[in-house]
């Protein structure tokens, strides 16, 4: 049994001018120790996604569908569990350290809180783990960081305080929701490399969001590709690159710059903008913007299929590419 | 799992050794000092007066009528030949009183209200928000006017009053201040990690918007003083008890009093200006030192 199982997520969030799908029919599962990316643009459904799972969405949002961790239904918690699970089983590293961390609060005080509030550890004991966290992420002069505020850290520190106190409790699953954004790209790759060299230091598993493919290409298992709300390909890491089903995923892939690309060449930009959500989806949300769609595309909805290659690699398209093209031709 | 090894971990770079910044005690200047000595001074004698070595304040011809300040008696004396020193220190012990008290019903009041509705939004922070602008368009001096003739003239009464001033300007701060740090993501790592919204708000948002207030509440501090001065004026201060607002009106209540002894109504103005000046450059000083820190982030 995956650690984590998501079967047919949706998030619908109901606004004064009627009811935004934010995420229809998103299936995932995430095993111990794995880790998974989720690739979108901006209002993909992404974010919405993980923190429908972290108990954050507001209360106009009505939930879909199931979420299963280690078995139990996260959207249903019993009461005692709940207090001791977020943070704990679960923890997250939100985008930004700017703002991740309390301004006013020494950066010890604030690593310790976790662990005294879950784990009951006295002073001593919840600072000895605090220093060994910053050692664990690599920052130097860990016990000068504990008595320094915030303000003191460099955004890259900051970032790595953040990761620490989301390790603070031995979590099995830890959610990055694209951590490396607001950071300068120097300092991107160290906390992305970070994240992994954890990952599989601690056996955590592991799930990178980001709108980059660059970023989960060398660094996870599986990833889950989405738009406008929906799953568009889901599969192991290298199958996304080199056996690419989706127009979609290609489209991406092709967006982004490459070094061995002769001077000169132009990016493939993808034309057009993100769906509106607020629509009933009821056609491949993607089609207006794909080069291969048809009529079908505007008039149903296709759904996840397998890939004749491989039964973990699933696609959501009338057209694919790749070995499934093949196949679809050959039924044809 | 592979190995982790040190090489292939990317350790954060080491930052250049930087001399430790100036203590807070050093940023906040000399002048903070001074200001503060002198407050820590007036507190001190006003709280003291009972066993300083000077005159009764209510008794007359302690001095000629209006005699000049000299040196047995530093500030001189008045109409009735009071010590005007001791009624200055005597005087201290009111409207310090009345002025620490209003802005603490503004500060707790307001502050609470400001970082309860600013946290939970809502109705809530509709009604309250609703309550501050109605506080504010109020006629202040009306207001103080209405409460001390209908409620009585008693230093609760008046600091109450004064109080319930404060509690818009000192409200919509924090409010203000709230909304801008519950948006922030260690609020809500504070509540994925299971913090209670009673402990987010006293632990997470408190400290971050107590230090804008506390700057707030010193220059209010100074407000308060001087409104009480100005309830004195018209009579409607404290009654049967000595406060500068009220000695200041005895002393310059006609033109003949200040033109044959100005020192009368002068030294407690002037300490009450120099009390005033100390809260404001205090206060000023807090909001400057500890707001550059806020922008360095």
């Amino acid at each position: 049994m995956a650690l984590l199982e998501l079967d047919k997520l949706a998030v619908t969030f109901n606004t004064p001018k009627g009811p935004v799908y934010a995420v229809s029919e998103v299936s995932l599962e995430v095993s111990k120790g794995e880790a998974v990316g989720i690739v979108g643009e901006s209002g993909s459904g992404k974010s919405v996604t993980v923190k429908s799972l972290m108990g954050l969405l507001p209360r106009t949002a009505a939930i879909g569908g199931t979420a299963t961790y280690d078995g139990l239904d996260i959207f249903n918690l019993p009461k005692d569990r709940k207090k001791h699970f977020y943070g704990v089983d679960i923890a997250m590293v939100f985008q930004n350290p700017m703002t991740s961390l309390n301004p006013v609060k020494r950066i010890g005080e604030q690593l310790t809180e976790g662990m005294r509030f879950h784990r009951s550890l006295s002073k001593d004991a919840s600072t000895a783990r605090a220093l060994e966290l910053l050692n664990l992420v690599r920052i130097p002069d860990p016990k000068k960081r504990l008595r320094q505020y915030p303000h003191e850290l460099s955004g890259g520190m900051r970032q790595r305080v953040v990761i620490a106190m989301a390790l603070a409790n031995d979590p099995a699953l830890l959610i990055a929701d694209e951590p490396t954004t607001a950071l300068d790209v120097t300092v991107q790759r160290d906390i992305l490399d970070l994240l992994d060299n954890l990952r599989r230091d601690l056996d955590m598993a592991l799930i990178l969001i980001t709108h980059d493919l660059g970023v989960v290409k060398d660094r996870t298992d599986k990833i889950a590709v989405m738009y406008g709300g929906r799953l568009m390909e889901r599969a192991p890491t290298t199958a996304v690159f080199v056996d690419t089903a989706h127009p979609y995923t290609e489209a991406l892939q092709r967006s982004i710059p490459d070094m061995s690309m002769p001077r000169g060449t132009r990016l493939d930009p993808i034309p057009g903008s993100p769906p509106d959500l607020a629509i009933v989806p009821a056609s491949c949300p993607f089609a207006p913007r794909c080069s291969y769609a048809t009529d079908e595309c505007v008039t149903s909805m296709p759904m996840l299929e397998q890939t004749p290659a491989s039964k973990e690699h699933s696609y959501a398209c009338f057209h694919p590419l790749g070995s499934a093209a093949r196949v679809s031709l050959g039924d044809a | 799992m592979a190995e982790l090894t040190p090489d292939v971990v990317a350790a954060a770079p080491e930052e250049p050794v930087l001399p430790d910044p100036p203590s807070i005690a050093k940023q906040l200047g000399l002048g903070f000092w001074i200001s503060v000595g002198f407050l820590g001074l007036i507190v001190a004698l006003a709280v003291l007066a009972p066993v300083l070595p000077i005159a009764d304040p209510n008794e007359t011809a302690v001095g000629g009528k209006f005699e000049s300040p000299n040196p047995g008696l530093w500030f001189g004396a008045d109409s009735t030949g009071r010590d005007v020193l001791a009624l200055t220190i005597w005087g201290a012990r009111i409207s310090l009183l009345v002025g620490f008290l209003a802005i603490m019903i503004g500060f707790l009041v307001g502050g609470t209200l400001g970082l309860v509705s600013g946290y939970f939004r809502g109705v809530f922070d509709k009604i309250v928000s609703f309550v501050f602008v109605t506080l504010l368009s109020f006629p202040a001096l009306i207001l103080a006017i209405l409460i001390t003739t209908l409620l009585g003239r008693t230093v609760f009464w008046i600091s109450l009053s004064l109080g319930i001033l404060a509690i818009a300007p000192v409200g919509r701060l924090a409010r203000a201040q709230t909304l801008v740090f519950a948006e922030r993501d260690f609020v809500t790592a504070a509540r994925i990690l299971g913090a209670s919204d009673k402990r987010i708000i006293m632990k997470e948002l408190l400290p971050n918007v107590v230090i804008p207030m506390s700057a707030l509440a010193l220059l209010g501090m100074g407000i308060a003083i001087v409104a009480e001065g100005t309830l004195a004026f018209l009579g409607i201060s404290v009654s049967g008890g000595l406060s500068w607002g009220k000695q200041i009106f005895e002393a310059g209540s006609s033109a003949r009093n200040l033109q044959d002894g100005p020192h009368a109504a002068l030294f407690p103005i002037g300490v009450v200006f120099l009390t005033v000046l100390s809260l404001n450059y205090a206060g000023d000083r807090i909001r400057e030192v500890f707001d550059a820190k806020e922008l360095a982030l």
